[in-house]
């Protein structure tokens, strides 16, 4: 038997659930981010797999981009997470609802 | 030298973009100087484009160029396309070369105003819109320009807007606009639906392939939005009120430029006026009522700008005879002499204000001769190129329209040439009717108090707006040696190529005739004004022409122009609202409950609103439920 | 050998995932994600991705890892205080949400046939072949990449230079030490003057 192409996706599959739980339940903004970083993941490996599994460079290429998306994504969310730590707010998303209707 | 029309054209907008972004990180001053050199920049430009298209051949002189297409519709496009012929040329260098001026004359006017970057701004901007206007060659995009001066137009107007008087003013004029824009739009949509094009080369060509019911219907509806734009009967009531905005407004908009492009519109459009002869007749006919009515109105006014103001509707009224009668040149020539000593007269008129301190009635002016001198002399000189004495501007071009009317010899020309004749004697008696009691007799106790010592102080003006007048002066007494008939035939020649199916010229005999005629005429004028309005005056008594008070009180009333338009439009309009609010509104919405439908609006809201709790996890737990739902109706699709 | 590596790795990855959303801990939730990072790598590894395996390490662990730590070590290990206002349908919703889109996407992927995977060459994976298609095929998302990182490093500077806490100087803290000292000494003044008037005979 060998590895095909399900075996990778359903790997990724799971991660992307785990970060979805992960996103959906935790408060911490850091741990929220992290949990991000894992879906994120979860869909390069689909990329790259797809990727592997066509033949072409292209999944491989959008795998790079999800990255610097991704560094941008943290250094903004890291940004925020310094800010919040400055005016001395409890670090937690939940917090954050002046938005509220 | 496209690109110096471009140039022309582009400045002021931008100068007027500069002033609006930077606004008060200008210094007052400077924004008039920069606004000043930003005209001087863009006639200099015009100067030498102008230069450029004289060297070429005749046959060459008609540019078009089109920058981009901005509006494609299926076939039909709107480019941004300049059109650069003999006449724009002459409108370019009047707006720039008078509107230089008139910036220039500005500076000291305003100086001390607040809001001095702002008028600067809206002058900058009013250029603009002028110089689209003239330079477009599509008509789509002439309206755009015609849109914008109406614009430009209702702030300069309104200016001044703490003063109620302005705004109603600038209401009315961009009202009165308006209705004139519609006009325009609707002959312009005519001639899209007939033709499939609103390029000026389409029309042209294809203006003659038109039937002349639709094209006059399509000349005529143009015609509206020229009579609106120029103040013609019977859209001109806006114009004597438009007087509210500040004195180099007036000369710039309402004498020198806006007000005459309707005259330019139609010299422009002559081919398809060619086409619809009885538009041609119309014109004459609105022009020579018009010129009569103004003058006669400018008889009893009491205020120094609306005097100018009904002068200038009537000088307008007698472009409308010329280009009615086909002398497009004439119209057109007589449009550029008027923008010197109108402009000139205007701004001598603010000079006086500026002494007397903001006052305007003539009944509080007289005897200034001996106080500003040199205001007087410039006036004076003016007053004369109005009345068109010999060798002054005025003069020749008027008499080339009248002339023009000899040569035509229809009936109608005919009338169009003795009302024109009883017109000259008009505008000489209220010319100098404004003169003598500004300037001659003994003064009034309020300039007796004021103007001797202001002048004293600061001399007539600044030098900022004594120059300008100076040039002005010097123009309004030579620019007519361009077409000295027999002599000199500058300007016939050099608009000759705008109409193809030619253009109507007296000869020389025939206008020396007229010139005879009409400064006899002018002279006798200029007399009865001095049998009038020479003797000792006093102050209280009321302006009277005659002793007839039915023909007083119309006159004052301005024949009633005003209140013809209150009876027909504005009570009728109340009483319908009043009915509607008494008889629909109340019945129907009493029905409802008062408030039933709010509550139940705040109440849904508020419901809603429970989602919206800003927990930025919840938004990702619907945005993951989303999802899932979303794969799942991907999979049961699928099977 | 392939197999072996792949459940190994795939095992790995999902139990650092684990880590990564249940520990308290941000910075064990930070070293779940690198035990993540380097699991996924090995599969990229397997799948003949070498260099997007590569820049994965280089540029996840190496860089963005890095700045987590800085961030972390900056706000202090802080977990969450409290319960909050996390509800038990939330929760619930929540594992929902998960598993559905969990079982659906395993669902599809083995009903569908894929076919067998298209036989590549040497080169593929590499960075040539990567590099080919990014600046040839791909420069607009190239370009647009480091539009967005730019933006984001302008956005990162403006956040971490928003409003500092207010430092006093020298003089400002003497002053202010020297009113609270001149406090206390007004204050033991007047404790010492309330016992004498309570029992004045004793002090003297």
């Amino acid at each position: 038997m060998s590895v095909g192409l399900p075996f990778y996706l359903s790997v990724s599959a799971i991660l992307f659930a785990i970060g979805l739980v992960g996103v959906l339940l935790r408060r911490s903004p850091l741990t929220t981010l992290l949990s991000l970083e894992v879906m994120l993941n979860s869909v390069n490996l689909t990329l790259v797999a797809f990727s592997r599994q066509v033949g072409g460079s292209d999944g491989q290429v959008f795998a790079l981009v999800v990255m610097g998306i991704a560094a941008a994504e943290v250094v903004v969310g890291l940004g925020l997470v310094v800010a919040m730590t400055r005016r001395e707010m409890v670090l937690d998303t939940d917090e954050l609802r002046s938005l509220s209707g | 030298m496209t690109g110096l029309v471009w140039t022309a054209l582009a400045l002021p907008l931008a100068g007027a973009a500069v002033l609006a972004v930077l606004g008060t990180r200008l210094p007052a001053r400077g924004a008039g100087w920069l606004a000043s050199l930003v005209m001087l920049v863009a006639f200099v430009c015009s100067a030498i484009a102008t230069i450029m298209l004289a060297s070429r051949p005749h046959e060459e002189r008609a540019v078009v160029e089109t920058a981009w297409t901005w509006l494609t519709a299926g076939s039909f496009q709107v480019g941004l396309e300049l059109w650069f012929d003999e006449l724009t040329a002459v409108m370019l260098l009047v707006v720039t070369g008078i509107g230089f001026l008139i910036h220039v004359y500005s500076i000291g006017y305003m100086r001390g105003d607040e809001q001095e970057r702002r008028f600067f701004a809206y002058l900058n901007l009013f250029v603009f819109s002028m110089l689209l206007l003239v330079v477009s060659g599509d008509l789509v995009l002439l309206l755009a320009g015609w849109g914008l001066v109406g614009l430009s137009s209702y702030l300069l107007i309104g200016f001044w807007h703490q003063k109620p008087s302005a705004i109603k003013a600038a209401k009315k004029a961009f009202v009165m606009n308006a209705i004139g824009d519609v006009g325009l739009a609707l002959g312009i949509l005519l001639l899209f639906i007939e033709l499939g094009t609103t390029a000026y080369t389409g029309v042209f060509a294809g203006a003659g392939s038109l039937d002349s019911w639709t094209a006059t219907i399509a000349a005529l509806l143009l015609l509206v939005g020229a009579v609106a734009k120029s103040a013609q009967l019977p859209l001109h009531t806006w114009l004597p009120d438009a007087m509210e905005g500040p004195t180099p407004v007036s000369a710039l908009i309402h004498a020198a430029t806006m007000v005459t492009a309707g005259v330019y519109l139609i010299a422009r459009m002559n081919p398809l006026f060619h086409a619809a002869p009885y538009a041609l007749e119309t014109i004459v006919v609105i022009g020579v009522l018009g010129l009569l009515m103004a003058g006669a109105i400018a008889l009893v006014q009491t205020d120094i700008k609306r005097i100018i103001a009904f002068s200038t509707m009537s000088q307008i009224a007698y472009m409308f005879v010329g280009v009615g009668l086909g002398a497009y040149w004439a119209g057109i020539f007589h449009l550029f002499t008027h923008a010197f000593f109108k402009a000139l007269l205007f701004m001598g008129a603010g000079l006086v204000i500026h002494a007397l301190h903001g006052e305007q009635d003539v009944r509080n002016m007289g005897g200034l001769r001996s106080v500003m001198p040199k205001t007087y002399f410039c006036m004076l000189i003016g007053a004369l190129a109005l009345v068109g004495i010999f060798p002054l501007s005025g003069g020749f071009s008027k008499d080339a329209i009248l002339a023009s009317a000899l040569e035509v010899g229809t009936p109608l020309a005919w009338v169009a040439y003795i009302g024109g004749l009883a017109g000259a004697l008009l505008t000489g008696i209220y010319t100098f009717r404004l003169m003598f009691l500004v300037f001659h007799r003994r003064m009034s106790p309020y300039a007796e108090a004021v103007a001797p010592t202001a002048v004293k102080h600061h001399g007539e003006g600044p030098s900022s707006m004594l120059w300008p007048v100076y040039i002005l002066t010097l123009g309004a007494a030579v620019v007519g040696l361009l077409q000295v008939p027999g002599l000199t035939h500058v300007f016939f020649d050099w608009l000759e190529p705008i109409a193809p199916a030619g253009m109507v010229e007296p000869s020389a005999a025939q206008e020396w005739l007229t010139t005879l005629v009409a400064v006899s005429i002018g002279v006798a004028g200029i007399a009865i004004a001095g049998h009038l309005y020479l003797r000792e005056f006093d102050a209280t008594e009321r302006m009277r022409l005659g002793r007839g008070r039915l023909v007083d009180h119309a006159l004052e009333h301005r024949l009633y122009w005003d209140d013809l338009y209150a009876v027909a439009f504005e009570r009728p309009a109340q009483w319908l609202a009043a009915v509607l609010r008494r008889d629909v509104d109340r019945p129907v919405a009493g029905w409802l409950p008062t408030d039933g439908l709010g509550t139940l609006t705040a109440f849904l809201g508020r419901s809603v609103s429970v989602i919206e709790n800003g927990v930025v996890r919840s938004y990702a737990l619907v945005i993951a439920l989303g999802m899932a739902g979303l794969l799942l109706a991907l999979l049961v699709r699928a099977g | 050998m392939g197999i072996v590596v792949f459940f190994l790795a795939a095992f790995l990855a999902i139990v650092s995932a684990l880590a990564v959303v249940s520990q308290k801990n941000p910075f064990v939730s930070a070293l779940g994600l690198l035990g993540n990072l380097v699991s996924l790598a090995t599969l990229m590894l397997l799948l003949e991705a070498q260099f997007v395996a590569a820049a994965q390490v280089i540029v996840y662990a190496g860089a963005i890892m890095v700045m987590f730590l800085f961030v972390i070590a900056y706000v202090g290990p802080r977990g969450e205080i409290g319960p909050g206002t996390r509800k038990p349908w939330q929760v619930v919703l929540a594992v929902v949400a998960g598993l559905l889109v969990l079982i659906q996407i395993v669902l599809v992927v083995w009903t569908t046939d894929f076919g067998k995977p298209a036989s590549v060459d040497e080169a593929f994976g590499g960075p040539g072949a990567v590099g080919q298609a990014f600046v040839t095929d791909y420069l607009l998302a190239f370009e647009g990449v480091s539009v967005i990182l730019f933006m984001a490093a302008v956005a990162g500077v403006i956040l971490g230079a928003g409003t500092r806490p207010k430092r006093l100087t020298t003089d400002q803290v003497m002053a202010k030490e020297g009113e609270a000292e001149a406090r206390r000494r007004a204050a033991s003044r007047a404790a010492i003057e309330a016992a004498r008037e309570a029992e004045p005979g004793e002090v003297r």
